[in-house]
């Protein structure tokens, strides 16, 4: 008898009901169609550091590119086995990143080489570090890049501003702003009681002690957090499907783009997304065609090429840059791989970006023209492109507020 | 002992010193709380059973069921000097202390033992002539290099390998154990808050196998002892050297250093031995050429700041303490040299040339358990710190002198004053307050434990303002419940788990600010999330390695409602805590609370029971234990999340 009781009471539970969100798909409609909508930023950071040298080689230095890495060098654009993508006369690319080469095409990828920090660690921690932080010569910064950016685009406007599909916040969301680590929506919820019956009654009570019976800090993000439970539906989210011909990879990098296209099409107030794609620290075997290297370069394309299409209406809005800590060395090891660099490149896509081309140049590949005589050289420091995406994409005039201490020029990327 | 000016405190401190010395005032200290610390509580209108639960909440991770009558039979001021004192009952701490391998382990135990650099270990199997570099490489072909595999597996499980995450999983599970279970509760908070503030983070994989030294050897024994000897333990350790990048900092080019000053000295008085010296050092310390070595861009190169701005900017003097860049680069120069021994296989050439050497201590080099001073790394020429000249021509003077200056700095004093009454206080401390713990910190030379006395006999610890104005982090979140249900913790794995889910990522929060003190940035919606989902957990008993009998507190007793419930466990989990208000607010959203929960034939009289089957009775109670546990651990999950219990 007490079932049927608490579950009438459940039933009748106003304080929980979903009735006042509209539900996903009118949502997404809503989302779709109506006025300006939000601009998203997603940053995939790739940790360990991507070999920028394998991922877009220049054409036309093979010979050089031979010496240096007998095991490694890819056989250029003409090449039988090992093949690189052209791209367009100067660079190749790693036939990994295929699922890429149709946003290269039609003009909205662009790749900038050279990029990384002016401060030379070859420690993943200390690069990582200026990097997420934004102030390359500074360990001891409150926040990082992603918070400031955060709070300066999107108040406090959204439980879900700032996201990142980790477990743990990365240094780049460290700050005041209420970012979300979370690494899978599905765990976004109260988990499960003694008896399922009596949760929602439970539930409401917890809600009542934090409208009525906290104050200050805990009754404001009481508030939010209830307020996202009752946002991101589970039942929703469980029935989410990508669009037609949007095939994710089962990675964790392919699961967390998934769901940060749910986030957006789902309309909830996404500003800023953050997703990682780890284990770039080639240090050994790093292969050509096959091997650690193209595993992951895969995944990065095929993750993104999902998301892209994934999120088909919204991809005006969107864009999606990558980044890494440092480069590799232009030489290889002994053991077939490559060893902590200086420079590196990156990816940015997006309908505002000004792509299909590579940005920066690289040196001639002779110890005269290396960083320290073994490195690709930094020649953009990553906060010009930082600067440029998150201030043409949100439209900020101030750099210095993301970025303190940093005045150089935008490196000119977005329409 | 009255001092009106914190500036001429110090001129007074050394007057007072100078005169009477140090002996003194510590004895007044000392004969002020033979009879009992004076503490104000009274005047805040508590009772001593409030004032003794305010005190475990700030001092202890919470009370355990019995705790607050325990303070209030041996007294609130005895029980402070108890902790201060080390004179406190045992616990049942050891024993599952001594179940974590690792704790029992020397700093160079530790560092031969845990690893996961493969390629460290391959160094040093090579160094001991196990294989060559080139049979590793496999540049003698595919056969040496299974062999050199092959061999590299025996010496690793020879020696006990083991991956440094589990030793990164035993400090964490130590910390857990600690909090929970150590009779040593002060000393437990204390570490807690000086390991934050002297952060470093497993984040950093060459400092992680130190971290646990770091705290067990560096920073534990010294939170009661003087704030100079404490930053000196963590400036020399090598957790810290690595993590800030000091043990990278070499002397730029131009420099002259400590070594190359003892050398020429050395040509100076015999120079006819000097060319055979200089050789043998050359070729025994193998690093003696700075020259070629700053060629090889893997090895240090140059001045590394890290370590010096961070020192002044979070461990010392702190934002705006009046120093400038110059300073930074002074201080990371009078540190240069501040290492450790290097990894893998050059680690036993350095230690068989430079431990127990005559010649290295001459030649200015300190070898101190893992901590190196590197004279051929130092820059003996003069700098010029917070205006003072540290003269030239000296080794590792040079960084204790600038320790003792910035330890004894005014802004220091200032920083870390209202540092401490944030994290024990309130989040917005009173001037009052921070005056209070200034002139003790002047009077006593940063005596900590005199600050700490002076915390506890401060009105405003007591103050209404003060109470229940903390958010816990979640280490205190779960400690507290754990303690308050008198959980025996077997295994803090998966409480660890928990505790990073609600946003502490212990031992690994990677910036050197160290986690933040104020709970507003950490109780947004997916941590506080967590926290509620913890309660849930926690009381259906589904945490591994606790094990949490709801019914322990019950007897044979029944709960008949939610609300019963609640009211029964409130007292348990928040012993002294006015529960007027969560219990209104959870009995007016329990509107039909007397019929939900038991059967309405828990209800039945005598007589009507008296005509059941013996069957029908078995049935009612079973029913009403049911009910009971499902009230049981409703009522303990919601209470656990509730504001009130994330409040200390």
């Amino acid at each position: 008898m007490w079932t049927r009781r608490a579950f009438l009471k459940t039933g009748s539970l106003a304080l929980y009901s979903l009735g006042v969100e509209p539900r996903f798909l009118d949502r997404v409609a809503l989302a779709a169609t109506e006025g300006p909508r939000p601009k998203i930023l997603v940053s995939i950071f790739l940790r360990g550091a991507m070999d920028g040298l394998m991922a877009v080689p220049p054409l036309g230095q093979e010979k050089a590119l031979r010496q240096f890495r007998p095991r490694l060098a890819m056989g250029g654009a003409r090449s039988e086995a090992d093949r690189v993508l052209d791209l367009e006369g100067q660079f190749g690319l790693h036939p990994a990143f295929s699922p890429l080469l149709p946003y290269w095409q039609d003009g909205r990828l662009a790749i900038v080489h050279g990029v990384g920090s002016p401060n030379p660690t070859r420690s993943h921690f200390d690069a990582q570090d200026y990097m997420e932080t934004g102030t390359p010569w500074r360990k001891g910064t409150q926040s990082g890049w992603l918070n400031r950016l955060s709070e300066r685009v999107s108040g406090h406007s959204s439980q879900f501003a700032a996201v990142s599909l980790t477990p743990e916040l990365p240094r780049s969301l460290y700050g005041a702003y209420p970012a979300l680590a979370i690494s899978d929506l599905a765990d976004l919820k109260l988990s499960r009681l003694h008896d399922h019956l009596d949760r929602a009654a439970v539930e409401e009570h917890l809600e009542l002690l934090y409208d009525k019976g906290a104050g200050g800090a805990l009754r404001a993000h009481g508030s939010d957090m209830f307020e996202a439970l009752r946002v991101l539906s589970q039942q929703e989210f469980k029935a989410y499907r990508a669009r037609r011909g949007s095939h994710y990879p089962s990675t964790r990098l392919g699961q967390s783009l998934m769901q940060i296209a749910y986030l957006i099409r789902a309309g909830v107030g996404l500003r800023v997304a953050c997703a990682e794609s780890d284990g770039w620290d080639t240090h050994v075997g790093q292969g050509k065609i096959g091997g650690p290297f193209a595993l992951r370069a895969r995944d990065l394309a095929r993750s993104i090429a999902a998301f892209w299409s994934d999120i088909e209406p919204f991809q005006e809005n969107v864009v999606v840059l990558t980044m890494t800590e440092f480069g590799r060395t232009v030489r290889e090891n002994g053991s077939s791989g490559t060893d902590h660099g200086h420079g590196s490149c990156l990816f940015a896509l997006g309908n505002q970006v000004d792509g299909g081309r590579v940005y920066g140049n690289l040196p001639t590949l002779d110890s005269e023209g290396l960083f320290e005589g073994r490195d690709l050289p930094v020649t953009t420091d990553f906060r010009a492109v930082f600067s440029e995406v998150a201030g043409k994409l949100f439209g900020l005039a101030d750099d210095s507020e993301i970025f303190p201490g940093w005045s150089g020029p935008r490196h000119p990327l977005l329409w | 002992m009255t001092i009106k000016q914190p500036s001429s405190a110090l001129v007074l401190l050394a007057l007072l010193q100078a005169l009477l010395g140090t002996w003194l005032t510590v004895e007044a200290a000392r004969a002020e709380s033979a009879w009992g610390l004076q503490i104000p509580w009274r005047a805040s209108g508590l009772t001593e059973r409030q004032a003794a639960a305010h005190l475990l909440d700030r001092f202890a991770y919470g009370p355990r069921p019995g705790d607050i009558d325990a303070v209030v039979e041996l007294g609130i001021g005895n029980w402070v000097e108890g902790q201060l004192t080390g004179d406190m009952p045992g616990s049942v701490l050891g024993s599952k202390l001594a179940r974590l391998p690792a704790m029992s382990l020397s700093p160079r135990q530790l560092v031969w033992r845990y690893t996961s650099n493969k390629g460290l270990l391959a160094q040093e199997a090579i160094a001991e002539g196990l294989f060559t570099l080139a049979d590793y490489t496999g540049k003698n072909g595919p056969g040496r290099l299974a062999d050199a595999l092959a061999a590299l597996e025996r010496f690793a499980m020879d020696r006990g390998v083991t991956h440094d995450r589990e030793l990164v999983d035993q400090l964490r599970a130590q910390k857990l154990l600690r909090a929970v279970h150590s009779a040593a509760q002060m000393i437990e908070v204390l570490t807690d808050f000086w390991f934050n503030h002297f952060n470093v983070s497993a984040t950093q994989r060459s400092a992680r196998v130190h971290m646990l030294s770091y705290e067990r050897d560096a920073i534990r024994p010294r939170v009661l002892s003087t704030f100079r000897d404490l930053l000196g333990a963590t400036a020399r350790h090598p957790a810290m050297l690595l993590y800030l990048g000091n043990a990278q900092s070499v002397a730029n080019p131009s420099a002259t250093t400590t070594f190359d000053l003892e050398v020429t000295e050395l040509d100076r008085l015999s120079p006819l031995d000097n060319p055979t010296l200089r050789m043998r050092l050359a070729r025994d310390l193998g690093w003696y050429n700075r020259e070629a070595r700053l060629k090889q861009s893997t090895q240090p190169r140059g001045l590394n700041e890290n370590y010096a701005r961070e020192l002044l900017e979070l461990h010392s003097l702190g934002v705006g303490g009046g120093y400038g860049q110059h300073d930074v680069i002074e201080v990371a120069r009078a540190f240069t040299g501040w290492g450790t021994f290097p990894p893998g296989g050059a680690r036993a050439q350095v230690e068989k040339t430079l431990v127990d050497s005559e010649t290295a201590v001459d030649m200015g080099f300190v070898i101190e358990g893992e901590f190196v001073f590197r004279a051929d790394h130092h820059d003996s020429d003069e700098k010029i710190v917070l205006g003072v000249p540290l003269v030239s021509g000296r080794g590792i003077e040079d960084g204790e002198e600038v320790l003792d200056l910035v330890a004894r700095h005014p802004a220091t004093v200032r920083h870390l004053a209202r540092k401490l009454a944030i994290r024990f206080v309130s989040e917005q401390p009173p001037a009052s307050l921070i005056q209070r713990l200034v002139a003790t910190w002047e009077l006593t030379d940063g005596d900590l434990r005199e600050v700490v006395r002076t915390l506890v006999a401060a009105p405003e610890f007591w103050s209404d303002a003060a109470r229940r104005s903390k958010i816990k982090t979640p280490v205190e979140l779960a400690a507290s419940a754990l303690r308050a249900l008198d959980v025996d913790l077997v295994d803090a794995t998966g409480v660890v788990t928990w505790v990073q889910r609600m946003g502490q990522p212990i031992y690994a929060y990677s910036a050197p600010t160290g986690f933040p003190d104020h709970g507003d940035s950490w109780t947004h919606v997916g941590p506080l999330l967590a926290r509620l989902n913890f309660g849930r957990e926690l009381s259906r008993n589904a945490i591994p390695g606790v094990g949490l009998d709801v019914m322990e507190f019950l007897g044979r007793g029944t709960l008949r409602s939610f609300t019963d419930a609640t009211d029964f466990y409130f007292p348990i989990l928040m012993p002294e805590r006015d529960p007027t208000l969560t219990l209104s607010l959870v009995s007016a959203g329990d509107t039909d609370a007397a019929a939900d929960g038991l059967e309405a034939s828990q209800d039945l009289s005598e007589a009507e029971l008296a005509q059941l089957t013996p069957e029908q009775r078995r049935r009612i109670a079973i029913t009403a234990r049911e009910a009971t546990v499902r009230h049981a651990v409703n009522a303990l999950g919601m209470l656990i999340g509730s504001p009130e219990f994330q409040v200390r």
